[in-house]
């Protein structure tokens, strides 16, 4: 049985009340328990609470929250008549304890609670710590399977795919405490594999000067050649395509090619870094990016 | 961010000014929402120490 609050301690359902009018004492309950189940971090997990949930991840401390529970109330026995501002606090304050996950931890909703678990506790030690790196799951296909510097042993596995080599270009600016070289981007997503035999999936690129954080698929001149090439400008990430797929070919991509091409949002990558591409075996090799940073550089959160 | 409950099924909001009476429909209904809320850890990677101010949530073997 997972850990986590009793379920017993909430206040009791209002089955025969109608309407519900609550006591003080379950009143103070209500507040009792919202204040035990609000998520705090520790030295091993982060908290971020936002007007949109919780989110929690890999790191350490936080949970402070900038809403606050409503007052208790000193009489058990009387009724509480709740103002529609108290109301409203009471829910803005359960909606930004919410649990969210993110690229390091899964937040999996049931009906007695939401459960938490580290996505990858080996990927994360393989890469240096502080860099970025990118989680990749694979399913489907034959185990083991060897893939842009790591192994999976059997279906559903997730990995980390880490960085290597360097980055030339000058930093411009920094993102949470990452160097971004630009916020103005370029972005592709093209596939002509019918005409040169190369399927090219990018965010940013040398086209303009600059690297942004990038994947990119390459599916060079042979049909049996795929290429998945990670480039992470300023994360010493920056190499070579790093692992060639010699068994198989690509079916499709998440999201589809030339679907993301657009000077008006070319600085929002968040599409691409949760992306997934299906080869014809079946085998669906998916990433997402650790930290899950917000990737919209546009509208970042305030 | 990835995972969690969708705000949409928690009660409506009141209008300030006014008085809420509760129904049973929508007490059971945020009883509900924050018994779905609970963190809670998986046992293997993260556990859930349950405190009067919160919910302290720490990796298992870190």
């Amino acid at each position: 049985m997972p850990d986590g609050d009793k379920n017993s301690s909430s206040p009791a359902n209002g089955a025969d009340i109608r309407p519900a009018i609550l006591s003080g004492k379950t009143w103070n309950s209500l507040l009792d328990k919202i204040a035990k189940i609000t998520p705090r971090g520790s030295d091993s997990v982060s908290v971020k609470p936002s007007t949109s949930g919780s989110q929690i991840a890999s790191g350490s401390g936080g949970g402070e929250l900038s809403t606050t529970l409503p007052s208790k109330v000193e009489n058990d026995s009387a009724a509480v008549l709740i103002s529609g501002s108290t109301w409203n606090n009471l829910l803005d304050y359960i909606e930004s304890i919410t649990p969210r996950g993110s690229a390091s931890i899964k937040c999996q909703e049931t009906p007695t609670g939401s459960i938490l678990s580290f996505i990858t506790l080996e990927a994360e030690v393989a890469c240096d710590p502080g860099t970025f790196y990118v989680n990749v799951t694979v399913t489907g296909g034959d185990y083991p399977f060897t893939f842009a510097g790591a192994e999976w042993t059997a279906s559903g596995q997730t990995r980390a795919v880490c960085g290597s080599g360097s980055q030339g270009d000058s930093i411009v600016s920094t993102f949470y405490g990452y160097p971004i070289y630009t916020f103005a981007g370029y972005q592709n997503w093209i596939n002509s594999a019918t005409t040169t035999g190369k399927v090219n999936l990018a965010v940013g690129g040398a086209g303009k000067g600059f690297v942004n954080p990038a994947i990119k698929l390459k599916k060079t001149n042979t049909p049996s050649a795929f290429t998945f090439y990670l480039q992470v400008g300023g994360f010493t990430f920056y190499g070579t395509p790093s692992t060639n797929l010699t068994t198989n070919n690509v079916a499709s991509y998440s999201p589809a090619p030339a679907s993301l091409f657009s000077e008006a949002t070319s600085s929002r990558l968040t599409p691409i870094m949760f992306g997934s591409v299906t080869l014809t075996s079946g085998r669906v090799i998916s990433w997402s990016p650790v930290p899950d940073l917000p990737w919209d550089y546009d509208n970042p959160p305030t | 961010m990835q995972g969690g409950k969708t705000f949409s099924e928690l009660p409506n909001r009141a209008k300030d000014g006014t008085y809420v009476i509760l129904t049973i429909e929508t007490w059971q209904q945020l009883l509900s929402y924050i018994e779905k809320i609970t963190p809670r850890g998986d046992g293997k990677t993260i556990s859930v120490q349950v405190t009067p101010t919160g919910s302290i949530i720490k990796r298992i073997n870190a």
